[in-house]
């Protein structure tokens, strides 16, 4: 871009700078040494005008992409506010070895939306021997309308879900893992002796937690 | 600052940055995923994420960029899950997107720069789309980028300076074409 009428063999470090020129994002420093080159170089003026209008034309474009439904904001804004009283309502109680070892585990997941695969797959397996020697989930609800079967599914977890998310998806279920994984990294989850309708009703809780389960099947 | 309101359990102060980010993640993620539907539930589980998240928000970006980070992850994982179910459904769009590629400017919609704008974007690569997206869009530096990228800071410029060569010149051939019609 210096030299009128030559090809440079790649561009020139003020071209490739542009576009942080015009976003406003660059160092006090590049900035002015873009500014300083834009003086003397007519190339790279030329560069300059023609990524200011692709700015502009990519800009009008994306204004015009749809946006997402009001819907979608009263839903997870529900969750959250309740998510906020059951938190609020807890009450402390002394904790079991096992959820002392559930948070431990927690707290090695941090930050927990990033966890490698390797260690979720250690994790999810810890998890699946807490919840084997684990006599009964403390948190199981026996109301229900007509019990029925305890009846057994298999739930493939996300692999970035941590150990803390599956733990209270399944508790929230009242189930507990039986066994797994399996080949294709599904579990075996026994489900609480509940109605369908209840049993219905909290599948599709666990289906609908963010980032939790990836498949659900039932045991033939 | 409105993280730390959202850390500290505060859902009216979330409340505010998904008002604030909720066009942003969704338009982002649609990029990635392609389809409305998917892209807000993708959305939904990315500012879950946040709410869940923000007290591991390290400063180390702007929320902006964290935010996206976030995005980025949910929405790859969501592409990867439908690929696995639909690979000969992607060939049929594949072809059906070779079908819409303007011709001679046959229709009076198309004369519109938005949407010859829209479908020369269609044509790049996703990796291009996704730079010219945070950089012209979003505004993100280009050591943010690099950052949410995982790629070196070089790449990032030279990759918005060649996909903004190919969005041009994408844009001059469907202006050959309207002008041979």
């Amino acid at each position: 871009m210096n030299a009128p009428g030559t090809q440079p063999p790649k561009p020139h470090e003020t071209v490739l700078l542009l576009p942080w020129y015009l976003n406003r994002t660059l160092a006090e420093e590049e900035r002015r040494s873009v500014e300083e080159h834009l003086l003397v170089c007519g190339g790279c003026r030329a560069e300059l005008e023609s990524t200011v209008a692709s700015r502009g034309q990519l800009r009008a474009a994306w204004d015009q992409l749809p946006v997402p439904a009001a819907s979608l904001r009263d839903r997870v804004m529900s969750q959250v506010r309740q998510e906020g009283v059951a938190s609020a309502g807890k009450t402390r109680r002394a904790p079991s070895p096992m959820q002392t070892l559930s948070e431990f585990l927690q707290r090695l997941m941090q930050p927990t939306w990033v966890p490698t695969a390797a260690l979720a797959v250690i994790l999810l397996q810890a998890g699946a021997i807490t919840w084997l020697v684990q006599p009964q989930a403390p948190e199981i609800n026996t109301r229900g309308v007509g019990p029925v079967a305890a009846a057994r599914i298999r739930v493939v977890f996300n692999p970035h879900a941590t150990m803390g998310e599956i733990r209270e998806g399944l508790v929230a279920l009242g189930g507990f893992i039986v066994d797994g994984p399996g080949l294709d990294g599904a579990y075996v989850v026994q489900l609480p002796p509940e109605s369908p309708a209840e049993i219905s009703r909290r599948l599709r809780e666990l289906r609908e937690r963010p980032g939790l389960v990836e498949r659900i099947e039932n045991v033939p | 600052m409105l993280v730390d309101a959202v850390a500290s359990g505060d859902a009216d102060a979330f409340e505010r940055l998904y008002r604030i980010y909720e066009k942003r993640v969704f338009r982002y993620i649609l990029g990635f995923v392609r389809d409305s539907a998917l892209a807000e539930e993708v959305a939904a589980d990315t500012l879950l994420a946040v709410w869940h998240g923000a007290k591991t928000f390290g400063r180390s970006s702007r929320v902006s960029t964290w935010i996206l980070g976030i995005a980025r992850h949910k929405a790859i994982d969501a592409v990867r899950r439908a690929a696995r179910g639909a690979r000969s459904t992607a060939l049929d769009e594949a072809a059906e997107l070779v079908e819409s590629t303007p011709g001679p400017l046959d229709d009076a919609d198309a004369r519109s720069v938005e949407r010859l704008t829209h479908r020369a974007l269609e044509l790049l690569s996703e990796e291009h789309r996704e730079v010219l997206y945070l950089a012209f869009y979003e505004d993100v530096p280009y050591e943010e980028i690099a950052s949410l990228l995982d790629v070196p800071q070089n790449t990032v410029k030279t990759r918005v300076y060649y996909a903004k060569r190919k969005l041009r010149e994408q844009l001059e051939h469907f202006a050959r074409a309207g002008a041979i019609a």
